[in-house]
């Protein structure tokens, strides 16, 4: 079993006892609570699914989908889990069926530099430290190495790494989003890391 | 530390794709906008279909549903029943027993009548010829005629010949 280092939770812009409130609000028909969790929720869910599918129209129109099955469902949302891991479970169910819908066609946009790469850390690292490795790389190319990479892995794999190493959450979350036992994350995992260690071994060497 | 660490910390950097600052407020426009679409599309069916749903998700909790769908189960069961036992007709099966006496079997009413009346006839029969004999040793003076005749359990007359008694008796009389 990997001892992978656990990733930085993400920092959430307000606690589960609002995300309730706004909930019961919604139940009882206030479309602006709705709103607000959407507004909430929107960038995070955009980072899985467009992680998940490799293109931003996709994406808008899946989250669009993600959020009316919400707005239709949320009157049976019994609060047995948190909002935010039930809404995540709808998101990767959807996007899961989308992806077996769609098949293995994956369409990746690179037109769009993603803000703020340049002055992470771990980029300006990459770019600096293992300039003899990857002499010309750039933002554009970095983005592409490892989308290629991500996609070699299948959905479910791909899945546990956009949930775990990009967005940060903890096995026994993944574990309850995904419907499968924390064992299983950490396998997939396993599995998914030494893959793309095999895919990206030049740019972390 | 992991052996996948820096293997992680690369893929972590994926994170920096998210959306453009406005993308939130025009996804909430378009979300609000595909709703009222949604709605004006729905047909009239559809609608009372949904409000119907939505009616008995709310109403109605799944243990509720399945003590309606076994009761509505029982109550047809027992209508059935009932149908089955009164054969159609108007009147109570139960009344229908209590009126009219179990017809025995004729087959079976007429071997015991019959076995019975043989062998209380024959007992009879028997009883009265040694009555007779008796008597007849009793009163040796008294001549007893050829045949006589002596009463069935039925009431009918049945002839008791002198020749049917053993010889000795028959001869010691003559």
């Amino acid at each position: 079993m990997e001892n992978t280092s656990e990733p930085s939770p993400p920092t959430p812009t307000s606690s589960a006892a609002e995300d309730r409130v706004l909930v019961e609000r919604a139940q009882a028909g206030d479309t602006r609570a709705f709103d607000d969790l959407v507004r909430k929720y929107t960038t995070k869910l955009y980072g899985l699914v467009y992680n998940m599918t490799s293109n931003r129209e996709d994406t808008a129109d899946l989250l669009q989908e993600i959020f009316a099955k919400a707005y239709r469902s949320v009157k049976r949302f019994q609060g047995k889990s948190s909002f935010y891991t039930w809404i995540y479970s709808i998101s990767v169910n959807m996007t899961l069926n989308f992806l077996k819908k769609r098949g293995r066609y994956t369409k990746v946009s690179l037109d769009d530099v993603d803000n703020g790469i340049q002055n992470d850390p771990e980029f300006i690292k990459i770019t600096t430290a293992h300039r003899d490795t990857i002499r010309e790389v750039n933002i554009h190319e970095l983005q592409k190495r490892l989308n290629d990479a991500m996609s070699k892995l299948s959905d479910d794999h791909r899945v546990v790494v956009t949930l775990y190493d990009i967005q940060g959450h903890q096995h026994n979350e993944i574990s309850k989003m995904l419907g499968v036992s924390e064992g299983t994350i950490r396998s997939r995992l396993f599995y998914a890391h030494r893959l793309l260690q095999t895919h990206l071994e030049d740019l972390v060497k | 530390m992991s052996e996948f660490e820096d293997i992680q910390r690369l893929i972590r950097l994926k994170r920096y794709e998210t959306p453009s600052e406005d993308f939130v407020e025009d996804f909430l426009a378009q979300f609000h906008q595909r709703q009222r679409s949604e709605l004006l599309r729905h047909s009239a069916r559809g609608l009372l279909w949904e409000r119907v749903a939505t009616y008995f998700d709310d109403l109605v909790s799944p243990k509720w549903v399945m003590a309606g769908v076994t009761a509505c189960m029982a109550i047809v069961a027992a209508w059935g029943a009932m149908n089955i036992v009164s054969g159609g007709g108007q009147q109570s099966s139960v009344a229908m027993i209590a009126a009219e006496p179990a017809p025995m079997p004729a087959q079976v009413a007429l071997v015991v009548d019959s076995e019975l009346i043989r062998e209380a006839e024959q007992g009879r029969q028997l009883e009265i010829e040694g009555i007779l004999l008796s008597r007849h040793f009793e009163s040796e003076g008294v001549a007893l005629p050829d045949e006589t005749t002596v009463v069935s359990v039925s009431g009918e007359t049945v002839p008791v010949s002198a020749e049917l008694l053993p010889m000795s008796f028959s001869g010691f009389n003559r």
